[in-house]
């Protein structure tokens, strides 16, 4: 065999291996969406709101230097509808005038208050809370970075569960009461929840190609994910977990560009290792708006940052790939995380660089090259489209759950 | 010209892709025209017999959506079917007729909701947990009544029959039952299970008075952190003889949330008790000495670091 028919090969074995796991994760996510909007059906959430054993929650707002857009941030978290839970911002250093506009705003005085030390942060200088609202804290620390800012926050949440939200985020009014549904049914072993986030589109072709990536990715993807019990990233200001678990597990790792799937695969190695019983789930429901890069340039940076960060965490913990010892998180969802979120762009350009080089110098016939294209782009509307539909499906549900008239 | 036989995947595929193109777009046009017909729904219409039917069905989600809908019909003669869906042998069904019977504020119902968390799952409790409270002083003497039949109740009834007493809202209508709580609620905290010795705590602090502190003062002291947590919030709420000094030893527990609740737990005690805090101040040292210089600030006197 030659080396180009090797090449070939190898070609044609990751292009059924990558398509091959993403149909299997759609067939798995189908029962497990199905069931949970039937679920969400039979669920009652102006009941659930005024559940007084609902847990309560802690939203963490890290801020640095946003002056301009926090008030209306904090205000909207503050509407959010949950029986129990609190705003905490944490001013993270910020040179603008972004702590003033909180404190005047929202009628904040600095008070003494002894701060835990579960998780180390750089110095938290105040502590200031609203004379308006009960459950509006802003903590105001010298600047150590996103990480560093949930960190102090984590160590000043007073309730079990947090949600750390971003600000370029916006949260759906139910966001807490979605997520915490299914913590409320088990708190015993569901340690972390998380729904969809939805982009807020515009007329532009990029940002529609962004919003059916994303639905591809997390519609199907995630759930697939979570219902083989893989799940390993949770997107920004998408889910809550339990806040004893992320002190117990070291918090937030300062320095890192994707912090929350850094900090969620060492939950997922802690909780193995200890033998822990526990569930990670995701939601087929939207809890978050998030705004889409409107540039390539943009969008370009956010790919690379998101790419920076499954590198960084498949680096911290590249012991546990293919790593029997953590079950199926080493044996599929790494190995997964690998192939697929990190390898996959660069391979399929690669790939598909190669068919067409290969069929240029005639080292593949016109049939084949015709016949692979034709399947490549076939398979990938099949599962756009299958995602397409569990988006439809799950929106139907939702307005019908939510709907007033219903009985 | 390409062999025919080596299309087949190409024309799956296409074939798939163009079924499931049309099937999204007719589920489209369809779910538009059903939003016309949700609208024009009322919900004050009487129960039909289709409906009813529902509850006797095999499939297991159209008995929990028939419960559901009874639940939501605010028509009284669906009491005596969500009574009955109690007995069902779904967990769900039973869950979603116990927030029915809550919603239709059945007050008759109130004795088969209690009995229910002795059959039901731990994750459906919380459901008919919240039932029962919704029904607030009225759930009182039968949950006492469950409390007080003299055996030994198990884990999971007595957690949350306690969770219920702790959250019915408003404390004054449990006078009635105040002169037992620590002969009813009290032995509960020995319990072998420390979430229930923590929720008696708890219902202690919501219903006693501060003769009870007799009782929760051993709590304090008990191996669990949360136990001394529950404890300390409850001698917070009901007060007692020597509930300061209890409060300020618990300043310097090794467990950092029972020295955060037991400095806010004294602050509710009143002026007296932040005089105390005020005192120590002077010779505590470590966390103790944080502790009280927060209670002071809590009580907006001049905190000098």
């Amino acid at each position: 065999m030659s080396g180009t028919e090797i090449a070939q090969l190898i070609v044609l074995v990751y292009f059924f291996l990558i398509n091959g796991s993403r149909t299997l994760l759609t067939v798995f996510a189908f029962p497990d969406v199905r069931r949970q909007l039937r679920r969400s059906f039979i669920e009652d959430r102006p009941w659930l709101n005024r559940s007084r054993l609902a847990p309560g929650v802690s939203i963490i707002a890290p801020a640095h230097d946003q002056a301009a857009s926090i008030v209306d941030s904090v205000r909207a978290l503050l509407t959010n509808h949950y029986p129990m839970f609190e705003v905490m911002v944490v001013d993270d250093g910020s040179t603008d005038d972004t702590l003033a506009r909180l404190t005047e705003t929202f009628n904040m005085r600095k008070v003494y208050r002894l701060q835990r030390d579960d998780l180390k942060t750089l110095a938290v200088r105040a502590v200031y809370v609203s004379d308006d609202y009960d459950n509006l804290t802003v903590l105001a620390k010298d600047h150590g970075g996103r990480a560093d800012a949930l960190n102090a926050g984590i160590n000043a949440a007073k309730y079990p569960y947090f949600y750390s939200v971003d600000a370029h985020v916006t949260l759906e009014k139910d966001a807490l009461l979605h997520t915490m549904t299914p913590i409320m049914r088990n708190p015993a072993r569901v340690v972390a929840s998380a729904g969809i986030v939805q982009t807020a589109t515009s007329p532009g072709h990029l940002s529609m190609s962004r919003a059916i990536e994303r639905i591809h990715g997390f519609t199907t993807g995630r759930a697939g994910l979570s219902a083989l019990r893989s799940l390993l990233i949770i997107n920004r200001a998408s889910g809550v977990l339990r806040t004893d678990i992320a002190r117990s597990v070291g918090g937030y790792a300062p320095g890192t560009v994707g912090e929350g799937t850094e900090l969620l695969v060492r939950v997922h190695r802690t909780l193995r290792e200890r033998k822990a019983d526990y569930r990670i789930l995701y939601l087929a429901r939207p809890v978050a708006c998030i705004t889409v890069p409107e540039t390539l340039k943009a969008l370009d940076r956010r790919r690379a940052r998101y790419r920076r960060s499954i590198a960084e965490t498949l680096w911290r913990h590249k012991r546990m790939i293919f790593n029997l010892r953590y079950g199926r998180i080493g044996t599929f969802a790494m190995p997964f995380m690998l192939l697929v979120d990190f390898a996959d762009p660069i391979a399929e350009v690669l790939s598909f660089a190669l068919v067409i080089f290969w069929w240029i110098t005639g080292q593949l016939t016109w049939s084949f090259s015709g016949w692979f294209f034709s399947f490549a782009i076939l398979w990938s509307i099949l599962l756009a489209l299958a995602a397409a539909l569990f988006r439809d499906l799950s929106t139907t549900w939702y307005h019908r759950a939510a709907s007033p008239t219903r009985r | 010209m390409a062999d025919i036989s080596a299309l087949w995947p190409v024309i799956a595929f296409g074939s798939a892709d163009v079924a499931l193109t049309i099937f999204v777009v007719l589920r489209r046009l369809n779910r538009y025209a059903a939003h016309d017909v949700e609208d024009t729904l009322i919900l004050d219409q009487p129960l039909t017999k289709t409906e009813l039917a529902g509850l006797a069905s095999k499939n297991v989600w159209k008995r929990r959506e028939t419960a559901d809908a009874l639940g939501r019909s605010d028509d009284p003669s669906a009491v005596q079917h969500l009574i009955l869906a109690l007995r069902d042998p779904d967990d769900d069904v039973r869950a979603i007729a116990a927030r029915g019977l809550g919603t239709l504020e059945a007050a008759s119902a109130l004795d088969y909701l209690v009995s229910l968390f002795s059959d039901i799952s731990e994750a459906s409790c919380p459901t008919v947990a919240d039932a029962v409270i919704h029904f607030g002083n009225e759930a009182h003497a039968a949950l006492f009544t469950a409390l007080g039949t003299g055996r030994r109740l198990a884990d999971k009834p007595a957690y949350w029959v306690l969770r219920c007493i702790e959250n019915i809202g408003d404390p004054t209508g449990a006078l009635h039952v105040r002169s037992t709580t620590c002969g009813t609620i009290g032995p509960l905290l020995t319990h072998d299970s420390p979430r229930v010795r923590a929720a008696a705590a708890a219902a202690i602090g919501r219903v006693g008075v501060p003769e009870d502190f007799v009782c929760l003062r051993p709590s304090l002291l008990d191996p669990s952190p949360e136990v001394r947590r529950q404890a300390a919030s409850a001698v917070g709420r009901i007060g007692g003889k020597d509930a300061v000094a209890m409060l300020l030893e618990a300043f310097d527990d090794p467990d950092w949330d029972v020295s955060f609740v037991a400095s806010r737990a004294l602050v509710q005690l009143g002026e007296k008790a932040v005089d105390s805090a005020q005192r120590l101040a002077s010779s505590a040292t470590g966390i103790a000495y944080a502790r009280c210089l927060e209670v002071l600030d809590i009580a907006g006197r001049a905190v000098v670091l």
